[in-house]
C-alpha cells in the first residue's frame, strides 16, 4: 500500500476511535513529514485527500484541525477499507486451498479475539 | 516547467573496456527528493561521480544547476553539497578543525547556519572525527555538505552501514533540513523501501541503464501481478510491458509495468480460466524491474 | 581556498612522521655530541651530520610519501575531491609545504652542526661543508618529487617509497649508461660532463612534480602489488645490467693470456713484416681464438735486452746489464718509450730508431726535478742478442727551455725518418740505417702549436704544412697535423699510427678531448697550407666521458681499415668512421684494473690487446706485476 494510503488510513483510524477529537489540531505538513520521516509533498497530499473527505478542515493561516467524528466515515467505506485488507487474506486461501467456511470462521474467532481483549483491557 | 535542477542526456561512461554507464537520461526536477535506486555495483556511484566531474563521460554530459559538470566543474561543485557513500573524513581533525578546513574551500560558507546545523545534529564540537560513532559520522558529512547552503544536494548511499533508528533519524534530517528549505536532494540507495517515503520521483538504474523514472506513488500503482493459465497459442510477447514471468507449473505468474485496462484485457485473453490481481510490495517491484527476465521464459517455448 | 588550514592540515597529517625522521636524523649527530663532551671533547658534532646528510634523500622522500597519503584513500579522495577544490593548487601547496617540512627536517643536522661547532669553538670546515652539503640536499629534493608523483599515483606510502626511491637512483645512474648522453641530443660539446646532474635534477624534480599534479587531477591510479612489483623493479635492474653492458663491455674476450710483468720491458705489440713482436722480446702467435708466444731467437740466443736505457747487453754471469752514461750520474729516458717501435728491415740486418734523452735530477728530497742535457737520434742494430748503437745524431740543442719534460714524435715515411723534439725537427735519409744522414734540420719550427679542440674552432681554418723534402704532400699533411697538435694536446706521443686517416681519397682526421671525439677533413691543399674544416663530432656518453677524463695516462688513438681506435688507460673504445659524416661507436671494452699499453689490429680483424695491472707499493707508487695479452673480437 502506497504510503500516503497508510497515513490516510491512520489518521482516519484515530479519529474513528476517538483519539482525535473534532476540533483538534493536527501537526503541520511539516512537523508531519519529519515525524514520520516522510516527503512534505506526501503528507500535503494526505491532508488534501482528508480535507476532500471532511476528516480534516484548515483554518486559514492557522493550522489544520479535526473536522468531524467517526460518523463522516459512511458504511460503504468502512466495509471497502476492511474488504482492501481482506482480499489479501482472501487471496492467501485461495492459494493454500483452504475452504471458505473455514476461513471465514478464522476471521470470526480474530474478531471476538479482539474484542474480548479490548473489553478485558477497559476493565482493568 | 522550470529548468530542471539536474539534467543528464545520453551519459556514456566506462572505466576501459568496462561499460558502466550506457546512456543515461535523467531529469531531476527543481525542490523534488530525488531517490536513484540500483544494486550494489550498478553505476550509481559513477554515475554521481561523472555528475560531479570527478572523471570525464565518454559521451553525453551532465548539467547541474544550468552547468555542464565538465566545464565548469568548480562552480558545479560549488553550488552542491555532496555526501559520499561511506564517506571517510580526517580522523585526526576534531569537528570544528574539520568544518574550518572544508569551509576554507567556500566562498560563501555560513558559519552562522553551521553552528545551528550542529546544534540540530547534536554534534559535539570538540571531539575527534574518528571518535564520533557511525550516526554521527554521517551527520557530520551532511553538515559538511551543507554549510555553504547549496541549492542541490546529492546523496550517495548516505545511510549505508547505519542502524535502523540512525537511517530515520537521517532521513529525517533530510526531511527537516533540506526539503523543507526548498533543496532539491539527489539520493541514491540500493533500498527501494528506505527512499519511497521520502522520494518525490525515483529512477531505477540497473546495468548502466535507467530502467523506470516515475513519481514514487505510480511505483506501485503501476506494478501489477498476474497469476494465470495461458490459453493455447497464448502470445505474451505482444503483452508489452512484461518485467517478469514465471513459469509454475501449468500456470504462469506475470509482473507487468504500467498496468492498464486495456493490458489487463489483453492478459486476460489469454487467459484459460481467468486470472488473479495482486499487487506487489517494494521489494517485489524492484526486484522484478532488477532483476526480471522481462518474459523470455515464455518466449522460450 | 584557505592556505593556513591545509598548511595545518599538512603539518598535523605528517606529525608523526616528522617526529620520527627529525628523531632518525639528529640521533646520531646527538650521540657523536654526547660522546664528545663525555671525552671532554666538546658537545658538538660534524662527522656524524654528513653521514646523515647522505641519506638525508631517504627521508625527504618518506615524507613525500606520507604528504598526502592520507588524501589519497579512495573514500577521503572523493570526500575533498567534492569539494570545490583546484586540484593542481592545492596538490601544488601540499607538494611544497611537505618539501619545506622534508627540508626543515634535513636543516636540523646542519644547524645543529653550525651552531654546536660555533659554540664549542670548533673549526666547521666551511670548505667541505659548503661543498658537501647541497650535493644531498638537492638529491633530496628529486626524491622528494619523484616520491611525490609516485605516491599520487600508487596510493601507498611504502610501494611509492620504494619505486620513488628505484627512480631516483635510476635518474642519477642512467645518464652514465644511455648510448645517447644528454649531449649527444643537444650536441653542446662545451657541456661539461658533470653539468648534466643538475639537469637532469631538476628536469626530473619538475617532470615529477607537475605529473603528479595532472596524476591528481585526473585520478590517475596505479594499482599495484608487492610481486608485480618485484617482477618490474627486476626487469628494469635486468634492463640496467643491459644497457650497463653494452656501454661498458660489449667487445667479447677471445682469448686471455697472463704473461710474467716483472721484466723489465713495456707491453707493446708491433708489426715485423707479418709478424707481430711483442715487447720486442717475443713473436705472438694468434690463431683464431688463442695466442700462443714464442721467444723471438737471433743467432742462436733468445733477444733479451730491449735498448731501454742507453746500451744494453750481457754480463758474462749472464745478467741483464746497462752500459751507458748512467754511471756518470745520468738517467736516460728514450723514445719512443715503447720498445722497437721504429724497426726497419734491411739486407743486412734489422735495425731500431729512437731518441735518447738524458737527465739529471736537481733538487732536494722527493722535490727534484729532471733536468735534460742531451739528446740523441740513434739507429741501433740487432747484434747477435742485442742492440748495438750503430750510429747517432746529436740534437741536443732540440731541448730549448723546455728541459724538464721533452715532447717527442718519430715517424718513418718510406727512407725518410723525421725526429721531432720539442718544438724542433730533424729528417734524415735511412736508406742505410747504420748511417744517419741529415737531410734537414729546423729548430722551434713548430712554434705556436695550437691544440685542436673543436669547440674552439671556427668550421674551417687552415695548417701550415711542414717542408720536409722528399715525402709526398699526403705524408707531409699528415705529419704537419699530428706534429701541429697531436702534439701539444694531452701527452700524445706520436709514433706509429696517427690519427690522420685517408678516407676516400680525403684526408680525415680525428681529435680525441674529454668531451668527444671529433672529425675534420682537410678539403683541399698547396704546397704550403692545408685547409680544414670541422665535420661533425659525437660527444662521449656521460660515462665514456668520465673513463676519459678520469684517467691521466696517455692514450693511443689510430684509424685502420675505417675503424677508429682509442683506448685510454682501462677502457677501449671503437668507432666506425666508414659512415658518411658521422662517428657511430661500435663496442667498448673496460677493465677497470687494467692499464691498456698497446693495440694492434691483426689481418682477420680481431684485436690484440696488450695491458699491465698495476699493484699498489703504497706512497704513489705502483708496481707492474702482471701483463695480459687480450684478443678481442672486433665489434661490428
Amino acid at each position: 500500500m502506497p504510503i500516503y494510503r497508510q497515513i490516510i488510513d491512520q489518521i482516519r483510524y484515530q479519529v474513528v476511535t476517538g483519539r482525535l477529537k473534532e476540533g483538534d489540531k493536527v501537526p503541520s505538513v511539516r512537523e508531519l513529514a519529519s515525524r514520520l520521516a516522510v516527503n512534505q509533498n506526501t503528507i500535503l497530499k494526505v491532508y488534501n485527500e482528508l480535507c476532500r473527505q471532511n476528516v480534516l478542515k484548515v483554518e486559514r493561516g492557522d493550522g489544520t484541525y479535526v473536522s468531524s467524528s467517526k460518523q463522516s466515515i459512511s458504511v460503504a467505506e468502512r466495509k471497502k477499507a476492511v474488504a482492501s485488507v481482506l482480499r489479501e487474506a482472501a487471496t492467501l486461501a485461495v492459494q493454500l486451498e483452504l475452504p471458505v467456511e473455514q476461513a471465514g470462521e478464522l476471521l470470526r474467532k480474530e474478531y471476538q479475539n479482539i474484542v474480548s481483549q479490548k473489553a478485558g483491557r477497559g476493565k482493568k | 516547467m522550470t529548468e530542471p535542477a539536474i539534467k543528464i542526456e545520453g551519459l556514456h561512461f566506462s572505466y576501459g573496456k568496462k561499460h558502466v554507464l550506457k546512456g543515461v537520461d535523467l531529469e531531476v526536477p527543481k525542490g523534488s527528493i530525488f531517490g536513484f535506486l540500483g544494486r550494489n555495483g550498478a553505476g550509481k556511484t559513477t554515475m554521481i561521480k561523472t555528475l560531479l566531474g570527478l572523471q570525464k563521460p565518454q559521451a553525453g554530459r551532465c548539467l547541474v544547476g544550468g552547468l555542464d559538470s565538465v566545464t565548469d566543474t568548480l562552480e558545479v561543485r560549488r553550488r552542491i553539497g555532496f555526501m559520499a557513500e561511506d564517506q571517510q573524513m580526517y580522523g585526526w581533525m576534531t569537528v570544528s578543525r574539520i568544518i574550518k578546513w572544508v569551509a576554507g574551500f567556500y566562498p560563501n560558507w555560513d558559519d552562522k547556519f553551521v553552528d545551528e546545523l550542529a546544534e540540530v545534529l547534536s554534534l559535539p564540537k570538540d571531539a575527534k572525527v574518528k571518535a564520533l560513532s557511525k550516526g554521527q559520522n554521517s551527520s557530520l558529512a551532511l553538515l559538511l555538505a551543507l554549510g555553504h547552503r547549496p541549492d542541490i544536494v546529492i546523496l550517495d548511499d548516505p545511510t549505508l552501514g547505519l542502524d535502523p533508528i540512525a537511517r530515520k533519524d537521517f532521513l529525517r534530517h533530510v526531511i527537516d533540513l533540506l526539503q523543507s528549505n526548498g533543496v532539491t536532494v539527489f539520493f541514491s540507495s540500493h533500498l527501494l523501501y528506505e527512499i519511497e517515503p521520502v522520494a518525490d520521483h525515483i529512477a531505477i538504474l540497473n546495468d548502466g541503464v535507467i530502467i523506470k523514472a516515475c513519481k514514487t506513488e505510480q511505483l506501485r500503482e503501476s506494478v501489477r501481478k498476474f497469476a494465470l493459465t495461458p490459453a493455447p497459442g497464448a502470445d505474451f510477447s505482444q503483452v508489452p510491458g512484461i518485467l517478469d514471468a514465471l513459469k509454475v507449473g501449468e500456470s504462469v505468474s506475470i509482473a507487468i509495468d504500467g498496468c492498464d485496462p486495456a493490458k489487463k484485457a489483453r492478459l486476460k485473453e489469454m487467459s484459460a480460466n481467468g486470472m488473479t490481481e495482486t499487487a506487489l510490495n517494494l521489494d517485489e517491484i524492484f526486484e522484478a524491474y532488477v532483476i526480471g527476465n522481462r518474459g523470455r521464459e515464455l518466449t522460450a517455448h | 581556498m584557505r592556505t593556513s588550514a591545509i598548511i595545518h592540515q599538512q603539518i598535523c597529517q605528517l606529525r608523526w612522521h616528522l617526529l620520527a625522521c627529525a628523531g632518525l636524523i639528529m640521533v646520531l649527530p646527538i650521540e657523536e655530541a654526547v660522546v664528545g663532551l663525555w671525552e671532554g671533547d666538546g658537545f658538538h658534532s660534524i662527522r656524524m651530520v654528513y653521514a646523515v646528510i647522505t641519506f638525508s634523500p631517504l627521508l625527504a622522500g618518506l615524507i613525500a610519501c606520507a604528504n598526502v597519503q592520507g588524501d589519497l584513500s579512495e573514500k577521503r579522495y572523493i570526500f575533498w575531491r567534492s569539494k570545490p577544490a583546484n586540484v593542481k593548487k592545492l596538490m601544488a601547496l601540499k607538494f611544497f609545504v611537505g618539501l619545506t617540512l622534508s627540508l626543515t627536517i634535513v636543516a636540523c643536522p646542519l644547524v645543529f652542526a653550525l651552531v654546536s661547532t660555533a659554540l664549542c669553538g670548533e673549526d666547521l670546515g666551511w670548505q667541505t661543508f659548503k661543498h658537501y652539503v647541497p650535493v644531498p640536499i638537492v638529491v633530496a629534493m628529486m626524491t622528494y618529487s619523484l616520491c611525490f608523483g609516485c605516491n599520487v599515483l600508487v596510493r601507498n606510502t611504502a610501494r611509492s617509497w620504494l619505486i620513488g626511491l628505484f627512480l631516483a637512483g635510476f635518474a642519477l645512474v642512467i645518464p652514465l649508461m644511455l648510448p645517447l648522453g644528454f649531449k649527444d641530443v643537444v650536441t653542446d660539446i662545451g657541456f661539461r660532463a658533470f653539468g648534466f646532474y643538475p639537469a637532469t635534477i631538476f628536469v626530473t624534480s619538475v617532470a615529477a612534480f607537475v605529473f603528479a599534479l595532472y596524476a591528481a587531477q585526473h585520478d590517475w591510479h596505479l594499482k599495484t602489488n608487492l610481486r608485480e612489483l618485484l617482477w618490474v623493479g627486476t626487469g628494469l635492474v635486468f634492463l640496467l645490467l643491459i644497457l650497463f653492458s653494452s656501454q661498458v663491455a660489449n667487445i667479447r674476450v677471445l682469448d686471455e693470456k697472463e704473461v710474467d710483468g716483472s721484466r723489465w720491458a713495456q707491453g707493446t705489440l708491433d708489426k715485423v713484416g707479418d709478424r707481430l713482436i711483442f715487447e720486442g722480446l717475443n713473436y705472438v702467435d694468434v690463431g683464431k681464438r688463442d695466442i700462443s708466444l714464442h721467444e723471438i731467437v737471433s743467432n742462436g740466443a733468445s733477444v733479451v735486452n730491449p735498448p731501454l736505457y742507453g746500451n744494453t747487453g750481457m754480463n758474462s754471469q749472464g745478467h741483464q746489464v746497462i752500459y751507458g752514461p748512467r754511471a756518470k750520474g745520468y738517467i736516460t729516458t728514450s723514445y719512443p718509450r715503447r720498445l722497437n717501435a721504429l724497426y726497419m728491415d734491411t739486407e743486412d740486418g734489422t735495425y731500431h730508431f729512437g731518441i735518447i734523452a738524458y737527465f739529471r735530477l736537481e733538487g732536494e728530497g722527493s722535490r727534484k726535478e729532471k733536468v735534460h742535457e742531451k739528446v740523441y737520434l740513434r739507429s741501433y742494430k740487432l747484434v747477435g742478442n742485442s742492440w748495438r748503437v750503430v750510429d747517432e745524431l746529436n740534437i741536443s740543442d732540440f731541448i730549448g727551455d723546455r728541459v724538464n719534460y721533452l715532447r717527442m714524435a718519430m715517424r718513418l715515411i718510406d727512407n725518410t725518418l723525421v725526429a721531432c723534439v720539442n718544438q724542433s725537427y730533424v729528417v734524415a735519409d735511412v736508406t742505410d740505417p747504420g748511417d744517419l744522414r741529415l737531410i734537414d734540420k729546423r729548430l722551434d719550427a713548430l712554434k705556436g702549436n695550437w691544440s685542436l679542440r673543436h669547440m674552439d674552432l671556427q668550421s674551417e681554418f687552415d695548417i701550415p704544412i711542414i717542408p720536409v723534402e722528399g715525402i709526398s704532400i699526403e705524408e707531409r699533411i699528415k705529419l704537419s697535423i699530428d706534429l701541429r697538435y697531436r702534439f701539444s694536446y694531452f701527452r700524445n706521443d706520436i709514433y706509429k699510427s696517427s690519427m690522420v686517416d685517408t678516407h676516400n681519397g680525403k684526408i680525415a682526421f680525428f681529435s680525441v678531448s674529454e668531451q668527444g671525439v671529433a672529425w675534420f677533413d682537410v678539403i683541399r691543399w698547396d704546397q704550403k697550407t692545408a685547409y680544414c674544416k670541422f665535420t661533425s663530432v659525437r660527444p662521449f656518453t656521460i660515462l665514456e666521458g668520465m673513463i676519459w677524463a678520469a684517467s691521466s695516462l696517455h692514450d693511443r688513438t689510430f684509424v685502420e681499415n675505417g675503424k677508429l681506435y682509442l683506448s685510454r688507460q682501462n677502457t677501449l673504445l671503437v668507432f666506425d668512421v666508414r659512415v658518411s659524416r658521422g662517428i657511430r661507436k661500435l663496442g667498448h671494452f673496460v677493465r677497470m684494473d687494467w692499464n691498456i699499453e698497446d693495440i694492434a689490429v691483426l689481418d682477420d680483424g680481431n684485436m690484440l690487446l696488450s695491458a699491465q695491472w698495476l699493484d699498489y707499493m703504497g706512497a704513489g707508487h705502483f708496481e707492474v706485476r702482471k701483463r695480459y695479452l687480450c684478443l678481442l673480437k672486433n665489434p661490428k
